[in-house]
């Protein structure tokens, strides 16, 4: 056994970069292919009910921004000689974490590669939530790295 | 790529499944394994039972139990990496935290990789991970696969 179809979520952080980098050298395994994830997170805009917009229009620009995002992170991979194709779900009211592990058990991948955050915060947010709710939530191997430590962590959107 | 796993055991089956992982992994990537066994220090193993053991052990025959643990535990790493055609070296030390030791070993041992079980000997009480995995991923710089 080893590792060939590799699941990699990507949502433009720094520890997805981190995670990302640790897969493209999984990547070089002969027969390995990336599967780049976007979970496209409504979650954050739901608690915005009033917010005198259209949520559709905001989640269409997420949706663009995620396929962007997704398009250059292949681009690079693909120059470092992964194999990797791209995949865009939407959260759905699912956490982010539950839509990785389902999106993992649906592509059948053998191992999933993501990055946590370092220290930071109290001892129960060690982790980067999705980080450990994905490692809770599935019984395939799940690498995880670390991104940079003790730096603020940008969320693109 | 990886040149250097660690791989610790507590001796358990579940730790089977990540051992035979880090050999397959190691001879697929062409690294070494080093397998590490922890043991906590005397006092705590005494008294770390939540009901008193029924044979108390001297520090004496506690040294000679617990190495015979070790070796069974890490001998079932050196045949794993002998079945996968991997260099492998084993370690066995005594901390009160084991994943304090797993931590330190990595860095030490200058390992680019952890694998291991996401439980230990402390089984599935109620946790979907355990709490030893919890800490080394959390302190860990070295990034780790986590093998269920």
């Amino acid at each position: 056994m080893s590792y060939k179809r590799i699941l990699v979520p990507i949502d433009g952080s720094a520890t997805s970069k981190a995670g990302l980098k640790e897969a493209l050298k999984l990547a070089r395994i002969p027969g390995a292919r990336l599967r780049l994830l976007h979970v496209v997170d409504e979650s954050p805009l739901l608690s915005l009910p009033e917010a005198g917009y259209s949520i559709d229009t905001v989640i269409e620009d997420l949706k663009r921004s995620g396929k962007a995002l997704l398009a250059s992170v292949a681009k690079s991979a693909t120059a470092q000689g992964a194999k990797c194709e791209t995949a865009m779900v939407e959260s759905m009211g699912m956490r982010v974490a539950d839509q990785i592990t389902s999106d993992a058990k649906r592509w059948r991948a053998d191992l999933i590669v993501i990055g946590t955050h370092g220290r930071r915060g109290v001892q129960r947010l060690l982790m980067g939530s999705d980080a450990e709710l994905v490692v809770r939530n599935t019984t395939i191997p799940v690498l995880l790295v670390h991104g940079t430590q003790r730096k603020t962590v940008k969320r693109k959107r | 790529m990886y040149k250097h796993i660690l791989v610790p055991t507590d001796g358990t089956r579940l730790s089977d499944k990540a051992i035979r992982s880090a050999a397959e992994l190691a001879a697929v990537v062409g690294a070494k394994l080093t397998g590490l066994h922890v043991l906590p220090p005397y006092n705590l193993a005494i008294s770390g039972y939540e009901i008193a053991p029924v044979v108390v052990f001297s520090p004496a025959e506690y040294r000679k139990v617990s190495a015979k643990t070790a070796k069974a535990a890490l001998d079932k790493i050196e045949i794993a990496a002998r079945a996968a055609g991997v260099s492998c070296t084993t370690l066995s030390v005594t901390d009160e935290h084991p994943w304090e030791a797993i931590v330190r070993s990595a860095r030490d041992r200058k390992c680019d990789l952890i694998v291991m079980a996401s439980h230990g000997r402390r089984g599935l009480s109620g946790l979907l991970i355990g709490s030893e995995t919890t800490k080394v991923l959390t302190r860990s710089k070295v990034p780790v696969l986590v093998v269920r």
